[in-house]
């Protein structure tokens, strides 16, 4: 049998499939300072000279300035102190309020963005900021609402960030930022399995931005739109592959309290972790036998010519992975059991994927979702899905309707954001139809210790006989 | 028409018995036993009163709070009225006789409809209603009949709740039994005074016994106002700490401090000893005695002299209230190390209830700091502006290492990662206390019931012109009164992400060249920068 060219699974996955979801979940993992400022490179053109303030507060790897006191005032378009003593405390003070989630460094960098003078083309997002950009863009209100983020952020603001990164900025990068133009692209979001998730995840990002445009505190809503866009990026990996193979939203039980003070609720979220790499690994065998099946054009090769296939191929290879060159033969014989020739060669080359790449799908989830608050422990040896104090306010606008008042029930919340991205809390069909089940009585003190976060923030308000109510930032916190 | 006064006395055989199998739904005693062990309730009067006039009256709290006692006995006041008890079985007469008042002792037993149904009928037919009503099925009442009298009756419990001001509706008196903290009132005393006569023996001793942990307990606990009032001020640490103690849970937990302990059978002294009250406050298996002993126990206060004397079982040189039963612990000592150090134990917890001199509040005081707390809520209640001082003080210390108390600094960071916590806090401005308001739960109940007990569990810092407010329960004031660490600590962490939310609503005006406080956490450096923006110029004031 003739063979068709061999499988290039590394450009497959790097700019085919990658592509399609918006994501790089192989990537190094990035936090929301890289993924806000990802956004805005992606949702605003302009120019990008961040260079005043990289020289000023970036060090070099291993400690130092990377920029000497004395070169820095030689080349700094800034009046700096005089004394190298007065020049290092200000550099210290102001990196540690710009650059604090330790991610500007001379050839890449991410602000804490106030300001957007300090955008960068850094492509630590790793996509989830081009993603974010997509979901924002395809709103019908979200170019309408950048332009309103573009002249308020324009505008002086009380915190401390702005009028330090104001200073930072050239004035010609400011004066001539616009709201990027949505661009036609092949991903998810077109597809109509993903229609209702992507029109949910859609409005989430539309909401946030409307908050950092109309809340009182521009700093704030910017520190919302960062950890929501990451948010989104998770759960575009959590739910979309699943979606795209025809099978329901996922269910996301998070815990909330005291890391593993209930165990039932510990290890069931545990298992919704585990159980989200395995839909992402289901998606790649789907898209891999699409692949064979339009490669071989219904007619797989067997046997021997299947293994050929299979040896020609180039397999990715990821630090951390094993190469199982040498075994394709003994993977491909044993798929083949019981199965057709084109479903045991996709299942070969997903095998020979998954273990090229090691855990890296799963560990990708695993750090992205510590950076922004959706996984924990934050040291600990069983990853599962929990809610940190940060994500909080994310989450409760992923709860939100344009019809809610000031307040609304937490009853009401709970089902909108199991109901549009599958994360659960406290007892409810979804959580006790999971196959490792949480107890009723923990789920329910889960779903109340939720509360109290939510009201110890300032989010919601309990009041007797366990009723809460979630206040709507974006009514509370409106200009 | 109910009424609770018919049928003979009851005995204590039959309240005896009850408390032996440690029932305490007050809607499952019957008429005498209710009357029995009624405490008085100065919100009686209130509600006897309001029905009287013909006002509807609502009664809302948690399970447990008492709401069906305390209706049943204001009901039990009034004077020939007609009151019509709406039931599953019993609905709601049509018409609705005017004169009549129309009860529904537990709305959640009633379908909503139901409960919508009297209501409307109730109150077009110009009769009176009473109603007791968990919040849970008053809310959703209220979520699904928009146009009933619900939403407006949630509307003025929540408001309560958050010490926001509401609107009178005087077709209504709503008590919400859930603000009031028992313990700040009459009730444990009298709790106490109606259970302690009743204590017998347990099985193991026998009917006759006289040696009984219980009963010696009870006997000594009876004679002795001292004690009593020292176990209703360790029942107020937890309450001071913000834990609500409902009716139900009172007396459930005094009834097991007696009626929970059985004697093992042929034990020695020693294994009694943990039968006695005093030991049973402390090292119950009831979840209160775990909390109770998580905020305090007299074993761990040192005593010079008392420590001596209890040890050598010198007992007649401590003055107390009355005799400690047990044996000296240091005679019980030299047979058995353990033995001894539980009398000690025995003794010195019975000494902490029935020393004489012995200033318990400051000993509670200085074992935790709940009872400060409570003071600072007490305070919020008549002069919020130290209230705020102490509050302001306690954040600028927090956040920036600052001392001041007359205004808050509106410190912020700009980290965006959940799994590192920000090391430097920057302010660019401050803005002074008269900005803020206190907003304290349950305040005009306070003040209207003066001493049946309401009282706020927590309060909340406010601005004037923002809904978004920073609520200062126990844990928050104690973590506030701590060094902000950078290591994992998650209640800190909500401290500080409550506090940043709270900042940011601050009517703060940026300024065209301001002067940045910045207070890094990791060095403890604290820098004053100027940004010059015309100049591009940063100074480094300090």
């Amino acid at each position: 049998m003739t063979l068709p060219a061999p499988l290039d699974l590394d450009n497959w996955f790097n700019n085919e499939l990658t592509r399609y979801l918006s994501l790089l979940p192989t990537s190094n993992s990035p936090q929301p300072v890289h993924v806000l400022n990802g956004f805005f490179h992606h949702a605003l053109e302009g120019q990008r000279t961040s260079k005043a303030a990289v020289d000023l507060v970036a060090t070099k790897q291993g400690g130092g300035w990377g920029l000497a006191g004395d070169q820095l005032r030689e080349k700094s378009p800034l009046n700096l102190p005089t004394g190298d003593y007065q020049l290092d405390q200000a550099r210290r003070a102001i990196r540690a309020l710009i650059a604090a989630d330790g991610a500007v460094y001379k050839g890449f960098a991410s602000f804490q963005l106030a300001n957007f003078g300090l955008v960068t083309s850094d492509q630590t997002h790793f996509r989830i900021g081009d993603l974010a950009a997509r979901l924002a863009l395809s709103h019908s209100a979200g170019p309408h609402l950048l332009e309103g983020l573009i002249a308020r952020l324009a505008e002086r603001q009380p915190n401390p960030h702005w009028p330090i990164e104001h200073l930072l900025s050239e004035q010609k990068t400011l004066d001539g930022l616009t709201v990027a133009t949505l661009t036609e692209a092949n991903w998810w979001g077109t597809n109509n399995s993903c229609a209702e998730f992507a029109s949910h995840a859609c409005d989430l990002m539309a909401r946030a931005l409307e908050l950092s445009v109309k809340s009182r505190d521009s700093l704030l809503g910017l520190q919302v739109l960062a950890t929501t866009a990451t948010l989104l990026g998770l759960l575009t990996f959590a739910q979309v592959p699943g979606l795209l193979c025809g099978l329901s939203l996922a269910p996301l039980l998070c815990e909330a309290g005291e890391p593993g003070a209930l165990q039932s609720v510990r290890s069931a979220s545990a298992d919704a972790f585990t159980a989200i790499d395995a839909r992402f690994r289901d998606y790649l065998y789907v898209t891999l036998l699409d692949k064979v099946r339009e490669i071989f054009r219904g007619v797989a090769p067997d046997g021997g010519d299947a293994v050929a296939f299979l040896e020609q191929c180039n397999l990715k290879k990821m630090s951390g992975g094993t190469d199982v060159t040498a075994q394709l033969k003994e993977i491909y014989t044993s798929w083949r059991e019981g199965n057709p020739a084109d479903v045991a060669l996709a299942r070969s080359l997903e095998d020979a994927m998954a273990s090229a790449m090691g855990n890296k799908s799963r560990d990708w989830f695993a750090a992205v979702g510590r950076h922004c608050g959706l996984v924990g422990p934050r040291r600990g040896k069983v990853p599962r899905l929990r809610v940190e104090v940060t994500l909080v306010p994310a989450l409760v606008l992923a709860g939100l309707d344009s019809s809610d008042g000031q307040a609304f029930p937490m009853s009401v919340w709970a089902e909108r954001i199991a109901s549009r991205f599958g994360l659960l809390f406290g007892a409810s069909p979804a959580a006790r139809a999971m196959s490792h089940r949480a107890s009723e009585h923990e789920l329910e003190v889960n779903q109340s210790e939720l509360a109290v976060l939510l009201s110890s923030l300032g989010l919601a308000r309990r009041y007797s006989d366990g009723v809460t109510e979630i206040l709507n930032p974006l009514k509370v916190w409106s200009r | 028409m109910r009424s609770v006064t018919e049928g003979t006395e009851v005995g204590k055989a039959e309240l005896r018995r009850l408390f032996e199998r440690g029932t305490v739904y007050a809607d499952r005693w019957t008429g005498e036993i209710r009357s029995r062990l009624d405490v008085p309730d100065p919100l009686t009067e209130v509600v006897a009163e309001a029905l009287g006039s013909k006002r509807s009256v609502v009664l809302a709290g948690n399970a447990g709070d008492g709401k069906s006692h305390l209706a049943q006995r204001a009901l039990d006041q009034l004077p020939t009225r007609s009151c019509i008890e709406v039931t599953s079985d019993s609905p709601c007469p049509t018409p609705v006789p005017p004169e009549a008042i129309i009860f529904i002792r537990d709305a959640s037993a009633l379908s909503d409809a139901a409960v919508l149904e009297t209501t409307a009928a109730t109150l077009s037919a110009g009769a009176t209603l009473l109603v007791t009503i968990n919040e849970g099925p008053l809310s959703s009442l209220a979520h699904i009949a928009p146009s009933s009298v619900f939403p407006s009756l949630r509307d003025a419990l929540h408001r309560r709740a958050v010490g926001d001001s509401e609107t009178q509706d005087d077709r209504f008196l709503i008590i919400n039994l859930a603000g009031r903290q028992l313990p700040r009132s009459d009730f444990v005393q009298g709790v106490l005074e109606r259970l302690l006569p009743c204590v017998s023996p347990c099985g193991t001793c026998g009917k006759s016994s006289k040696t009984c942990p219980r009963v010696v307990g009870a006997k000594m606990l009876n004679k002795s106002r001292t004690a009593r009032r020292r176990l209703g001020e360790l029942l107020r640490l937890l309450t001071d700490g913000g834990r609500h103690l409902s009716a139900r849970e009172i007396w459930a937990y005094a009834i097991d401090l007696f009626f929970g302990w059985t004697c093992p059978p042929g034990g020695d002294d020693v294994a009694q000893l943990a039968g006695y009250f005093w030991m049973r406050v402390f090292a119950g298996e009831t979840r209160i005695a775990v909390e109770v002993s998580a905020q305090f126990d007299p074993v761990a206060v040192p005593m010079a002299r008392e420590d001596v004397y209890i040890w050598q079982g010198r007992f007649d040189k401590i003055d107390a209230d009355s005799d400690y039963p047990g044996a000296p612990p240091a005679a019980l000592a030299r047979e058995n190390e353990s033995h001894g150090l539980q009398a000690f134990e025995s003794a010195k917890r019975c000494f902490f209830f029935f020393g004489k001199g012995l200033d318990a509040a400051s000993i509670l005081a200085s074992r935790s700091p709940a009872p400060r707390f409570g003071r600072l809520v007490e305070r919020s209640l008549t002069e919020q502006r130290p209230v705020i001082r102490e509050l302001v003080g306690l954040i600028n210390n927090y956040r920036l290492g600052l001392d001041t108390e007359n205004d808050l600094w509106i410190s912020r960071h700009h980290g965006l990662a959940a799994h590192r916590r920000p090391s430097a806090l920057a302010a660019t401005g401050k803005l002074p206390i008269d900005k803020l308001t206190l907003h304290v739960p349950y305040q005009r109940d306070s003040a209207r019931y003066e001493s049946s007990g309401f009282f706020p569990t927590k309060i909340f810092l406010a601005w004037e012109d923002s809904n978004q407010f920073l609520q200062i329960d126990f844990p928050t004031w104690q973590r506030l009164s701590e060094d902000r660490v950078l290591t994992v600590d998650r209640s800190q962490e909500t401290l500080d992400f409550a506090l940043d939310l709270f900042l940011s609503q601050a009517a703060i005006v940026a300024t065209d060249d301001p002067e940045i406080h910045v207070y890094d956490h990791r060095t403890q450096e604290a820098t004053l920068l100027r940004i010059r923006p015309e100049e591009r110029k940063i100074e480094v004031i300090r």
